[in-house]
Parts: structure tokens; sequence; C-alpha cells
């Protein structure tokens, strides 16, 4: 008789729930990293919606703003934000492992920390300087 | 020199015999020091020669005995038991056609390493005579943990893309190619694109990253696939952007 | 029967086949060659090699200086012509294989870096950190793949030759994964299965060197030349044999004995000095470091761990930095495999048998004595390693061997009348798949495979050791005798046809104990010391008698056949091996007299 090789599939919408025992389960990981993008995607809607609404008059921007205010309007945002860092801590973990060395002078490359630091050192800086305008612009 | 008695749960599957595989449990006396590899070898020769597995080197470098062990892809001449409880399951490399017992088919890697062209294609014909070319510490440095891939293919059988999406070229021929295309001696860029980026290439990787948490020589396949992502990104652009094609 | 026509049969897809290959198939790619290979290439051994190729590139170096330190370290018993050959080729193939992609380690200025190796005068050995044989055997067959007229047969078991009046007319192969037979009707065939240490209990050798190519050979008639010599590495793993490279040395790392005593100046290869002195020390050649070994255990100086006696390698003095750019692979295995990180403390090492300097007797051009059959690699002697090899002349041997094979069987192939023995071969291609059959048929197991196997191991070891003596090889030797003879009480378990490993560990033996005999018998003939063969009942070098390759011929169920064959002289007499203060010595008084 000959072989017969028996084939190994994995379930196509349940492979991610059978984690191996990697070191940290990759695959969960993988699927949180990628599923809270629809919060930032949500969060876009939601710039659109207000800019669309600045467009179409002083009344429209504040049933807008009134709406962000209101307790689930405040909710809705705080959840999206925690997501949103999520999404970002994730990536900024992973940066360091997606893209190609850097050099110092002498020719060693860049620590992986270091890689890290930086970014979140412009994330730190960029949010310091969004607060400061909307302080500065805010009557 | 302690022994322990283990647990080594294997799974069978003889396409002779059986229709679908099954376990089969041994209880081994452990040295201290083995490896798994070494219970598996006990078995074959003091309680069952028909058990079938692959390996050579019994030092981690020829990359025939990838396993599942304890359900994670490892070599298993590097897998220490002391490391593992009472028992240990082991079974063969997920994601691939089993042959028989822990033996895989490895045809599927084979074809699509080939089709990657993984040797050097030089820009201009270099004889003997004109010497070694020059490739400073740095370039080296460049390519060197990619160059160490044993294709042991461990990375394949924690990929998730490669068990949903068979086309996938995967982790191990992706890096090797990415290797030659970044390789300062190679100007083999053009003839590797379509196998690179086109469809079943670089792509289709969505950065799970468990290939380079398996990889036991540190090979990092997601960083070269996600750096391949970038040359392929900046080769588009450049070909279809730029006047003149970016030439 | 599965039967495929090819110009060129390789057996073998490691380093020496590989490079066979692509040398057919660049200088004639009009010609066909398979590849047979038991293991997929990059499982074959040469991926274990660590340390690196010798090959003279430095102005300061020379290639009568490669020539002297390659014959002195073979102790004479090299063919100086093969050794010519040999260290003239060695570095344009060094550079073919940096042109084809090896990741050869660079000098700051972006050429070729060497060290120092193990009896060499000079630093010439290329490396690639310490994985050099993996990214040999890697570079090759990545390159191999690139030539249509190769096609390989991986996983397929070649188990006997075809050979009708004198000319090699192919090979028989089991296809492993089917069970199936297959019958390669070749012009020519070259050799390239690599060595045998898996006749030795402890060794560096992966579990498929078995000898099968020196059997096959052996059975089929060409003699098997200078087997009594085998190279026992002094740097293995206590327990499981693993190779800690000679490049350690090289880069500088101490032997010390139990007291911390760096023992080897006791044995003619001091003054010991802080920093690696070549051909010197440790950087001696490996015969003299195992033979100390031995004699430190005589005086009880050596290191009592679970598994044997041992001697510690220290690499600390060369801090982290240098042993993690140079020595990587050695500080995971040290870790891994006996818990000693080499940055912090001493790691165990003991001798190990590594490297079989005899094999397939061959000319220059790789031919034995059957028409149309070559051999290269480690599994032939052609011979340039003699009594004892030099540590990274190997690697180097592989491809400019291999690279000769490939062309000369190439020539063969194409100019070669065709020979009219079809009837015959097929006949023969029979005879083995009804020897395989027969195996399968063999109901009763009255002996297991694996204690078989045992014992033999344990018999070489016992009496083909790094000492022998004339009682303890005539035990051995009847050992073997009776294992052959017991050998037909073996069966399999395993009766499926799908990748039997129980039908090849059979074979295997089969082959291992052909290949111990005409081991253990050319040691016992051999009735001198020299090089890796040491004698306690003939204790010096008898030039006389036995400035000559012992040369094993097969004789079925008997003992084999031992005579002898004159070595090549061309320009080296033999004279006295040196190595440390002694040398210099012996330098300066010539130098003086001249
Ligand atoms: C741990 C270690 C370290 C070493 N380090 C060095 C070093 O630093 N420098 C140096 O110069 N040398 C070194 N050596 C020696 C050198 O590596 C080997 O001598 C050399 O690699 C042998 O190559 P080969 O091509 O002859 O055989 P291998 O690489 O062993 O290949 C043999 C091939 O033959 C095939 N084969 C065998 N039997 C059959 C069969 N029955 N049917 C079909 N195919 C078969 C196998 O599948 C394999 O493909 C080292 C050796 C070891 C073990
Ligand atoms: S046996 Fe070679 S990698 Fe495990």
């Amino acid at each position: 008789m000959a072989r017969r090789p028996y084939p190994q599939e994995v379930d196509r919408f349940k492979w991610w729930i059978a984690d191996p025992h990697f070191n940290r389960p990759y695959y969960l990981d993988y699927i949180a990293r990628e599923s809270t993008c629809i919060f930032i995607a949500l969060y876009t809607i939601l710039f659109v919606w207000g800019l669309g609404a600045l467009a179409s008059g002083p009344e429209a921007f504040a049933g807008f703003m009134g709406a962000m205010q209101s307790g689930w309007g405040l909710a809705l945002q705080l959840v999206i934000l925690a997501f949103a860092l999520y999404h970002t801590v994730t990536w900024f973990m992973l940066a360091p492992q997606g893209m190609k060395p850097l050099r110092m002078k002498n020719g060693k490359r860049v620590p992986a920390t270091r890689v890290m630091q930086v970014l979140y050192g412009a994330f730190a800086a960029a949010t310091v300087v969004t607060l400061l305008l909307v302080w500065v612009l805010l009557p | 020199m302690t022994v322990q008695n283990r647990q080594i749960e294997v799974l069978r599957y003889d396409p002779e015999r059986d229709e679908t595989p099954r376990f089969e449990t041994f209880t081994v006396p452990c040295k201290e020091e083995w490896v798994v590899l070494d219970a598996l070898t006990y078995i074959k020769d003091e309680l069952d020669p028909s058990l079938t597995f692959r390996w050579s080197c019994h030092m981690a470098v020829c990359g025939s005995c990838g396993m599942q062990v304890d359900n994670k892809p490892t070599l298993s001449c590097k897998a220490f038991v002391r490391d593992y409880g009472e028992k240990i399951r082991v079974e063969p490399l997920a994601n691939f056609p089993i042959e028989r017992d822990l033996v895989i088919s490895q045809d599927d890697f084979m074809e699509k390493l080939q089709r990657g062209r993984p040797w050097i294609i030089p820009e201009q014909k270099r004889e003997v005579e004109d010497g070694p070319y020059v490739q400073t510490p740095m370039q080296l440095d460049d390519i060197k943990e990619h160059t160490m891939c044993i294709n042991c293919l461990l990375c394949y059988a924690a990929c998730p893309v490669y068990a949903l999406e068979r086309d996938f070229v995967g982790p191990a021929a992706l890096t090797l190619m990415y290797r030659y295309n970044a390789d300062s001696r190679d100007a083999g860029w053009d003839e590797r694109r379509e196998v690179f980026a086109g469809h079943g290439g670089v792509w289709e990787c969505s950065f799970v990253g468990a290939c380079s948490d398996v990889c036991p020589k540190h090979v990092e396949p997601a960083t070269a696939i996600q750096k391949g992502k970038m040359d392929s990104a900046v080769d588009y652009f450049t070909r279809f952007l730029m006047p003149g094609g970016g030439k | 029967m599965q039967v495929v026509e090819t110009d060129v049969a390789v057996i073998g897809a490691g380093g020496a086949g590989l490079r066979a290959a692509i040398a057919v198939a660049e200088t004639a790619p009009d010609l066909d060659v398979a590849v047979v290979s038991k293991v997929l290439p990059m499982r074959s051994h040469t991926v274990a090699a660590e340390g690196g190729a010798a090959g003279v590139i430095r102005g300061e170096d020379s290639l009568d200086a490669h020539f002297d330190d390659t014959v002195s370290g073979g102790d004479w018993l090299c063919d100086q012509d093969a050794v010519e050959l040999f260290v003239e080729d060695a570095p344009k193939q060094l550079t073919r294989l940096e042109h084809w992609g090896c990741p050869w380690s660079r000098t700051p200025e972006g050429g070729v870096n060497t060290r120092p190796f193990g009896g060499m005068k000079i630093e010439r050995t290329w490396f690639a950190a310490d994985k050099s044989g993996f990214h040999i055997l890697h570079t090759l067959f990545q390159t191999s793949l690139k030539y249509p007229s190769i096609k390989r047969f991986d996983e397929f078991f070649s188990a006997e030759l075809l050979v009708d009046e004198g000319r090699v007319a192919g090979v028989v192969a089991i296809e492993v994964r089917t069970g199936e037979i297959w019958c390669f009707k070749a012009k020519s065939v070259i050799i390239a299965s690599g060595g045998a240490g898996k006749v030795y209990p402890f060794t560096t050798n992966g579990a498929i060197k078995t000898g099968d190519g020196m059997a096959m050979a052996y059975r089929a008639g060409v003699p098997l030349k200078d087997m009594e010599f085998v190279q026992y590495h002094p740097t293995g793993l206590p327990g499981t044999g693993i190779l800690l490279t000679e490049g350690c040395r090289g880069e500088g790392g101490y032997l010390t004995n139990k007291h911390g005593y760096r023992y080897l100046q006791d044995y003619g290869l001091g003054p010991p000095e802080p920093s690696p002195r070549k051909k010197a020390m440790e950087l001696g050649p490996r015969d003299r470091l195992s033979q100390a070994f031995w004699h430190e255990m005589q005086k009880g100086n050596t290191i009592d761990t679970p598994y044997g006696e041992a001697i510690n390698l220290d690499l600390r003095h060369l801090g982290e930095d240098k042993i993690n750019e140079r020595l990587p692979f050695v500080r995971d295995l040290a870790t891994s495999y006996m818990r000693a990180d080499p940055v912090h403390v001493p790691v165990p090492v003991r001798p190990v048998v590594h490297y079989m300097m005899g094999g397939i007797h061959t000319d220059i051009d790789a031919r034995t004595s059957i028409e149309g059959l070559f051999a290269a690699g480690e599994c032939a002697a052609v011979s340039i390693n003699g009594a004892n090899r030099l540590g990274s002349n190997s690697l180097t041997e592989l491809l400019v061997f291999g690279d000769r094979a490939g062309k000369h069987a190439a020539q063969f192939a194409r100019e070669a009348a065709p020979a009219d023995n079809a009837a015959r071969i097929d006949a023969q291609a029979e005879d083995c798949a009804r020897k395989i059959e027969n195996i399968y048929a063999r109901e009763e197991r009255k002996e297991s495979t694996a204690e078989l196997r045992r014992t033999m191991a344990d018999a070489m070891e016992e009496g083909c050791g790094i000492y022998r003596d004339e009682g303890r090889i005539r035990s051995t030797c009847e050992t073997l005798a009776d294992l052959r003879h017991r050998l037909p009480g073996t069966a399999l378990k395993d009766k499926s046809k799908v990748f039997n490993t129980d039908l090849l560990s059979i074979l295997e033996l089969e082959n291992m104990l052909e290949v111990a005999e005409s081991l253990a018998h050319s040691a016992y003939a051999r009735s001198e010391s020299r090089g890796s063969h040491q004698r306690l009942d003939h204790t010096g070098r008898d030039d006389d008698t036995f400035l000559k390759h012992s040369m094993a011929h097969y004789r079925g169920d008997q003992a084999p056949e031992i005579g002898y064959l004159d070595v090549v002289i061309t320009k080296s007499p033999p004279g006295e091996r040196l190595y440390g203060g002694a040398a210099d010595a012996k330098a300066q008084k010539v130098e003086a007299a001249e």
C-alpha cells in the first residue's frame, strides 16, 4: 500500500481561540490589536460628522457638541480613547520588529528599547502640543 | 545522574493501518539532561521500533527534528525534558500533511523555496580572478540574522496565515528571498518581485509575529517580511510614480 | 521498480555531493544529474561544521606553508601530489563560494577575515562566525537550485551500486516515503555520502553518518584506504558529544586540567603564552591534544563529571563581546546542553570521535578502481589528510575534490562508450530488491538492531580508541565478526512500506559493521604509531614498513584482506613532527645552518 498523507487543517473562524503555547498568546493579541482599529474608524466617523456639522452652520455644530458632551457621548469617547491607546501601544511594541535597523555613528544598531522611547516621546510631545493648542485656541 | 519516569504521549499515524491519527503513551525513564528527542530514540530502540521521526545532528542545526511539543512548534533535540511536566505531548508539526507518525511532508516548502530564486543574481558575472566581493561588516550585519535559517519549518507551523492560505510563500522562504534581495552582492530584485510581492508574497502576512517567537535561530522572519513590505512599497512608487520608472 | 535514466548520479547531497552536482551542471549543462540523498540536502552533516575552511589568502601566507602544515599534520601519510593540488585550488574554491553568497565573516575593510586553527602556521581559516559548515551547505544547496539539469531525489536511501565487469552502471535506492525500489541507471556515479562516525558510541557525527557509501563501494570491490585513522576531536561536550569548535582555541581559549593548569605544556607543545601562538599549546594538532588528554586521565588530573572524565575549556578571558561575535553558537550549545555559560565558567570537554581520515580509495581526480565510479568528501581518501587531518581542511576538501569529481564524472559520462549490459544490470537491481523483500519476510526477531549497534560501538571504543594494542584490537575484530554473523537474526517489527526507518536501521547497521571491520583489521595490521593511530605495543613510527596506505579489500563473510600502497611523495621527505617551542628551535637551527 502507498502513502496517504493526512492533512492538518484549521478552522477558518476559530483558529485564534485554540492558541498554541507560545511565550505569549500571539493569535489573541493579534485579533485584539487588529479589531481595536474599529474604534479608530469609529472616531474618524465622529470627526467627519463634526466637520460636516461645522460646515452646515453654528446650529448644527452646537447640536454635535451637545451630543458629544452628553453622558453617552462622553462615555463613547472614553471607550474609543481607551481602545485607540491600546491599538497605539501594540503597534509601538511591534515597531522595532518591523523596520530596518537604525544605526548609530559607530555602526551599531540602535537598540529596540531606544526606538520605543523615541516613539513614546513623540507621542507624548504630540499630545502636549495638541492640548496646548486646544487651551490657546478655545475661547 | 537522576532518572525520572515520564509519560510521552505521541501522535501515531500509519497510513497503511490507521484511518486517522491516534495517540499512544509510552513510559520512558528519562535522564536529567535528556531532550525530548532522546526520549523518542529510547522508545524506538527499546519499546517500539516502528515509531517514526526524523533527526540527525542532535545539536539544533540540521533542522530535521521539528515537532509540536506540548502544542508548541519546537526542535525536539533542544527541548529539555526537565522543562516540561510529568506528561509530555509530542505531535507532528502543525499545518503540514502527516506522512507517518511525527514525519510531515515538506514538499510544499521545498517547492516555494526554489520558486523564490534563493541564490545570488549578480549585476555582472564575476570571475574567480576578480577575487571576493568587498562587503563591509555593516553590510553583512544588515542581513546576518536572516541568513541563519535552518529550514526547520517551525515558523510555518506557527503561522496562521499559512494555515488558512496555502498559497502564502511563508516565513522562511520569504525571509530567504529578503536575505538575497538585501545582500550587497545581489541585484536580483526584479527577478524575485513576482513571488516576493505578488500573490502569496509579503503582503499576505498580517504580522502576527508568532514565527519569530518559535524560531530557534533568531532569524526574525517577521522582521524580514515587514522590511520586505517596505522595499516593495518603495519599489512600487519608484516604478509607477517616478518619471522613467525610477531608473 | 521505478527506473530513472541519467548521465551522472550523485549519492549524497552534503558539501561534496552538491559541489560535484554543480560542477557537472556548470561544465556540462546538457547532462542530467540525479542527486540521491537519504535526507534533505540541508540536513546533511556538513551543516554541523562550525570552525571554518582553510585556504591561503593573506599576503604573508603561502601555498607552501599550507602544504607543509598539511603534510606534517598528516604525519607524512598524505599523498603530496594531492596536497599540492588541494592547497592551490583551495582559495579559488572559497572565492567561488563567496561569489555564490556565503556570508563569510569580514575584516573592517570588507575583505574576507581568517582565524587561526590547530596545526596551521598562519591564520588561513575562512569562517562564517561559528557556523561555517552551515553557511557553506546552505549556500551550495541554494545555488544548486538554479541549475535545471540537477534533479534531486531527496529521502532516497541508496542501497547498492550496480557494477558490471568493472564498470559502474548506476545505483539502487529505496524511496523512503513509499518504500518503493528505484533503479538509477547512470553512466557515471559519484559517491559523496560522508563519514562513518556512528560506528563509535561517542561522536560529533549525526545519526546519518553510517558509512553507507564506503560500504557500498567496498562491497563492489573498491578498497577502503587508511581506515584505521580516526580523528578524535579534543573538545566535545561530555554526554552528548556535541562539538565545540577548534575556533574556540583559535580565538584564544585555554585547556586546563583539574588543577587549573594548562597541561599541554607537558606534552611537547609549550611554552604556554597568554595569547594564542600558532602550532603550539592549544593550537597543536588534534591527535596530539587528544592523546595528551588520555595521559592526563592516566595521571588522575582530569575532572570527574557525571558523564565521564573531562578537562576544562576556559574562554572567560575572551570576554562577552568577543564570544558573542565570534563564538555565539558555542555559547548557545554549552549553555543549553551543558548548563555552562562560557562567559562565566569553564566548560567541561573531552575527546570525541569526529572524522574518518580513511575512506574509498581514489586518485587525485576522484576516480576509484571501478570505471565511471568516483568518490569525494569525507567518504573518500584521496588522500590529503594522511594520518591526521588538520581542522578546516575538510570543508575545503569537499569543494576541491567535489568539483574535480563532478568534472571528471561529466567527462566520463560524455566520452565513455555505451555498455551492453542492460539485462545483467536489471538482474542485479532485482537481486537488491529481493534482498530487501527478504528482510521484510524474516519472521522471528532474534536480535535487536539497537542492541547489536550498541555492542559494535562499545567494541570500537574499546579496541580502536585513542590508544590501541594488539590484544584489544583482536578482541574487537572478534566481536565484529560475531555481530556480522548475528545480523541476519534481526527482523522488522515495522512492516509498513511508508517511511520505514526500522528497515533503514538494519541496512545502516550492515554498512557500519563492514566499515568497522575494515577499520579494526587495518588497525590490527599497522603495528606502528602514526598520527591518530597510536599503538601502546608499537610506540614508534616505522617508515620502513609503514610509510604506506593500508588498503582493506572486501571478502564477503570473511575478514577483509589488508594490502598496502605506496605514499606519493613529491617534495617533503618524512621528518619529525614538531610543535611549539621545539619547532621554533629547529627552524632557528636550520636558518643558522643556511
Ligand atoms: C560537528 C562537526 C564539525 C566540523 N567542523 C569542521 C570545520 O570547522 N572545518 C572543517 O574543515 N571540517 C569540519 N568538520 C568535518 C566536515 O564537516 C565533514 O567532513 C564534511 O562536512 C563532510 O561532508 P560530506 O559532503 O562528505 O558529507 P555529509 O555532509 O555528511 O553528507 C553526506 C550526504 O550523503 C548522504 N547519504 C549518506 N548515506 C546515504 C545513502 N545510503 N543513500 C543516500 N544518501 C546518503 C546524506 O544524505 C548526505 O546528504 C566537522 C565535522 C563535524 C561532525
Ligand atoms: S536533530 Fe538536527 S535540529 Fe534537531
